[in-house]
Order: C-alpha cells, then structure tokens, then sequence
C-alpha cells in the first residue's frame, strides 16, 4: 500500500486527539511507502500521527532555541561585570536554561562550539543537567579546554557537534 | 587601547575617561582573582561542586574573605595596611559586599608599577583605573583588604 501524505490532511487534526497511539515510523519525508497486514485506515492513522509529530517536534525545536537564545542574551545583561560563579549561576536566565533540562544539553553543547577559542560558562549548566563532570581536576578553570572536554563528551554520547 | 564604555561608566559611576581606560578585548577566559594573580587562561573562583572554575588546592572552596586571603597568600601575598605605591612591592586589593565582618569577596584589582591599578571586569574587558576606590560602589562594594608581596623582575 502506498500513502500519499499531505500537510493540508484533514486526518491531522483527528490524530491530534490521539496522543496515546504508539509511532510504528521510523524515518520523515513527506511521502512514505508502508507494508502493512493492518486496516487501511489504521495505517494512515498511525503514518499521519508520525507526520503530525515531525512537523510538531520541528516548530517545538525551533522555539526551544529561540528561547535559548534570548535567555543567552538575557544572561549576558544580567550577570555584567560579575566574576562570581554563584552570581552568574544565580541569575534568573541561567536558572531558566537549567530548567528547560536535558533538551537543553544540545543547545548548550551547540553554543559553546559556537563560541570557539572563547567560550563561556556553561559548565555548570552541563554539569547541573547532566549529572556529569568530564573535566579532570587540573583543567577546570581553563574554559578552552573544559570546552573541549564537554564537546567530545557530546559526541561520545550521541550529539550531533 | 580605548575609552571605557557606557555599560561600564553605569555600573561604576567613579570612573573617568582622564583616570581609567581599557586594556585589553573582552574574554571569557579569565576573570578579576585570575588577573590579580597574575595569569590570563583560566577563571579562579571557589565553587564547592568543582563544576567550572580553578582554585588552589587546599584552599577551602568557600566565597569568604579567608578563602580569598588563604588563596593568594599560596602567591606569596600577606594582608597589609593600604594600597599606598611601594618601590618593589606589588599590591592587590580583594572587594566585597556585605556586613563588616562577614564581607564576601565579589573583585580583585592588582597594582601596576606605575601606582594604577588593573581590573578585569568579570567576562568583560581589562581596565586601568588610576584609583582602587573608583571601582567601588553597588557591583564590587568596597576593598575590604589589602595584601601585597615583593615585585619580581
């Protein structure tokens, strides 16, 4: 059998009220080729639920790191000219990236590449998160390369840097 | 190298254009107790978790005046009278903010021969300030000691 998907598809907005369907998928794109023994209506059920959920988990990305960056931005404003780490922790914005939790580690990882021979205080946040700490003792402090230390972490574990 | 700027100028109203300026680009890889020390490639504050930042080992990682004074006295430094110029002694003074008595460190600004002092400002750039009360008020408080050490070279 082979499914024509379609964004306009008013079967959308009845998968939506099906949040408990489990995702038989694997893999996006806007046409797909599925082989099922099911019904046919369940199998659009569950490829449009799939789609539903691709396009909802990319919008749902892409305001995950808005908001990430505004409360990068927010954080630079709040902490000023502060050399204390607890004053810098403490700020209400850095307290927010902690709380946005483990979808945040690649948003924090992603930033400090970003920030190359520069990079800034996001190890607490990481090690807050994660519960991880890959920095020897004898390198904490040195920021390049505690960077270093937390991106290579990253890869080990499966993020895309 | 230049003027300091206006998100300086607000947070340290004492400052001028005739008595301090900036020293250096703005960088994240050391901060003010760093640059009191001496060094330029790593970030010096007393976290207890050991998640981000050096401190001298068997220093107790606590944001105390002691822990500060303990920190740099593994430089050498021993607490002294005033931040007055002395021929061959260098001098620093460690800032904070709070009750007298139990003060907690926030800033360290280090003296140059010349008898200016120089701070770096958090994340943000060097400055030279020809005064350490210039930098005092509501972000660093006020110096709340004075150590200093023989001048090498």
């Amino acid at each position: 059998m082979v499914f024509e998907l379609n964004s306009s598809n008013s079967t959308a907005t009845s998968v939506a009220q099906l949040g408990a369907l489990t995702l038989l998928a694997t893999s996006g794109g806007d046409r797909r080729e599925l082989h099922s023994t099911e019904k046919p209506h369940q199998v659009i059920v569950r490829c449009s639920l799939f789609y539903t959920s691709t396009v909802s988990q990319q919008r749902s990305d892409g305001e995950l790191r808005a908001k990430f960056q505004r409360l990068v931005e927010q954080w630079h404003d709040e902490r000023g000219v502060s050399s204390s780490l607890t004053e810098c922790v403490l700020c209400s914005a850095y307290q927010s990236i902690i709380g946005m939790g483990q979808p945040a580690v690649s948003l924090l990882l992603d930033q400090l590449k970003s920030e190359g021979d520069d990079p800034d205080q996001w190890f607490w946040a990481l090690c807050a998160i994660t519960g991880c700490q890959p920095v020897p003792e004898e390198d904490l402090g040195n920021f390049v390369k505690m960077s270093q230390h937390w991106l290579d972490w990253g890869r080990h574990n499966g993020y895309d840097l | 190298m230049g003027m300091i700027c206006e998100s300086i100028r607000i947070r340290f109203p004492n400052l001028t254009d005739t008595d301090a300026e900036v020293t250096s680009p703005a960088t994240n890889q050391y901060n003010c107790i760093a640059w009191a020390a001496g060094e330029d490639h790593r970030w010096w504050w007393p976290d207890r978790n050991r998640f981000t930042s050096y401190w001298p080992g068997g220093v107790e990682r606590t944001e105390t005046k002691a822990a500060f004074v303990q920190a740099f006295e593994t430089l050498g430094f021993v607490e002294c009278e005033n931040g007055d110029l002395a021929q061959g002694v260098e001098k620093i003074a460690l800032f904070g903010n709070g009750p007298v008595g139990s003060e907690r460190p926030t800033h360290a600004a280090r003296q140059l021969e010349s008898g200016n002092w120089t701070s770096k400002l958090g994340g943000l750039e060097d400055i030279t300030h020809s005064r350490v009360d210039d930098l005092c008020g509501s972000a660093y408080g006020h110096v709340i000691c004075f150590m200093s050490r023989i001048r090498s070279g």
